[in-house]
């Protein structure tokens, strides 16, 4: 028997409230510090240091682009689907199979190709894929714990030990997730931004096993060792500023001003 | 569905978005059947297909700010239904079929609710012998009376690969329901 619309309310209500007494369960164990303090010195730090500093170093990032892996070196937009397991496949054929071309996607930055996608897939675990990211996590190698992560940002000189070969940055909101992806060095400038606001959050691993959790924004980073060798991380970022880092959650939450500034700085780099 | 239904589930939304939580049962009548026939087109059991209706309509609810009534919400709706109902079709965790007598039952009860008149509802039928996609966009446009670029935003496709679906969908329901078709689109 088909259900009655009264039936089919109670049961989207008691999900809701559900999902809400969630939320709060989850609020609770992770806590949430809010050093104001440190969080309106990292809108400073993003706003008048960082951000300038690294555009002045994008020529210098497309000079080291492709150290690894023989792309082209003139800004040229690569299909993410090329990087995605190191196979070429055909260009910006989309998650679910459709066999959409990319020729109808909005001009980018050069290094930065856009794409959108349907509502709706907002989880950041579960599923048959990772959410919004164009990895394909059994394909590309072992993951970086977050220490890993950082110091490859720290020591990064362009000829060091291992090259980002592909970056990407998923955001929510409004009706579309609108997805961005970075070739080679040209998402260095996201990996500074993540990290500077991990380090600045003190961001441990929590021990707390992530539900369905909902993402504000996702970043994804893949690397690639001399040897070919590639691995990868996925920080997820909720909108209350909780932090999933590949399949668990960090802690503390970023301060809302650290939240929104790396949010804002992020989306101005895919502007 | 008409415009006027489509409107009381837009200004139901609004209302239940201002704290009005009884309009919200506005929003369901106007867009759950329509939604579930939708759904039901892809994963054929009418069970199956409400519980992927209420888990978009769900979205309406746990994440309020995310329709931001810059298209309309049918469109949103549907879309999220496809994305929920592709991605059930991939995981096929759900086993627990019903009888099939009751569910052809209920689909015909459904698609009688939903499909307001005769022609519809032989065109619902001619339909399911299309593949996917083709049976999708007809569906979107014949059926729910949707724009070619509304039902291109649903089906992540352009205008024009919209239009080529549907001229393709017209030859092969020609080919198979002969004179009947003219009349059907």
């Amino acid at each position: 028997m088909r259900r009655d619309i009264q039936e089919i309310e109670r049961e989207i209500f008691s999900k809701r409230d559900e999902h809400f007494e969630k939320q709060k369960r989850r609020r609770r164990a992770l806590g949430r510090v809010v050093p104001i303090a440190g969080g309106a010195a990292l809108v400073f730090a993003l706003s008048f240091a960082v951000l300038p500093a690294l555009r002045s170093g994008t020529a210098d990032s497309y000079r080291e682009r492709s150290a690894y892996t023989g792309g082209s070196e003139d800004g040229t937009i690569r299909s993410e689907t090329e990087l995605r397991d190191g196979n070429i496949m055909s260009t910006g054929a989309p998650m679910d199979g459709d066999p959409i071309g990319q020729t109808d996607q909005p001009a980018v930055l050069p290094g930065c190709a856009e794409e959108t996608e349907e509502p709706g897939n907002y989880s950041s675990s579960g599923g048959d894929r990772p959410p919004w990211i164009c990895g394909t996590p059994g394909l590309v190698g072992a993951e970086l714990s977050i220490e890993e992560l950082l110091s490859r940002c720290d020591n990064h000189d362009g000829e060091g030990e291992s090259a980002l070969v592909h970056t990407a940055v998923a955001f929510a909101g409004g009706e579309e997730v609108r997805r961005f992806s970075f070739e080679c060095e040209a998402g260095r400038q996201v990996l500074e931004l993540v990290t500077t606001a991990l380090r600045e959050a003190a961001l441990q691993p929590a021990p707390v096993e992530p539900e369905e959790t909902d993402c504000d924004f996702v970043v994804y980073f893949e690397f690639m060792d001399r040897e070919g060798c590639l691995c990868r991380s996925r920080i997820g970022f909720t909108a209350e500023g909780f932090v999933l880092f590949n399949n668990g959650f960090l802690t503390p939450a970023l301060p809302e001003s650290s939240f929104a500034g790396l949010r804002a700085a992020l989306e101005a780099l895919c502007r | 569905m008409n415009a006027i239904l489509e409107q009381k589930g837009e200004n139901g939304y609004r209302r239940y978005l201002d704290g009005d939580e009884s309009a919200f049962s506005e929003v369901l009548e106007a867009y759950f059947p329509s939604l579930t026939l939708f759904v039901n087109g892809f994963v054929h059991d009418v069970h199956t297909a409400e519980d992927i209706a209420i888990e978009a309509m769900t979205e309406l609810v746990i994440h309020p700010g995310r329709f931001g009534f810059r298209s309309s919400l049918k469109t949103w709706l549907f879309a999220i239904g496809r994305h929920k109902a592709l991605s059930w079709l991939r995981k096929r965790q759900r086993l627990d079929f019903s009888p099939p007598d009751e569910n052809a039952a209920d689909e015909d009860s459904l698609e009688r609710e939903v499909l307001e008149n005769e022609r519809k509802l032989r065109l619902a039928e001619g339909m399911k012998r299309l593949p996917e996609e083709m049976r999708t966009a007809v569906h979107l446009v014949y059926i729910e009376g949707m724009s070619y670029d509304e039902a291109a935003r649903i089906l992540k496709k352009n205008r024009k690969q919209v239009d080529n679906l549907l001229s393709r969908a017209k030859k092969e329901l020609r080919s198979k329901l002969g004179e009947e078709a003219k009349e059907l689109l």
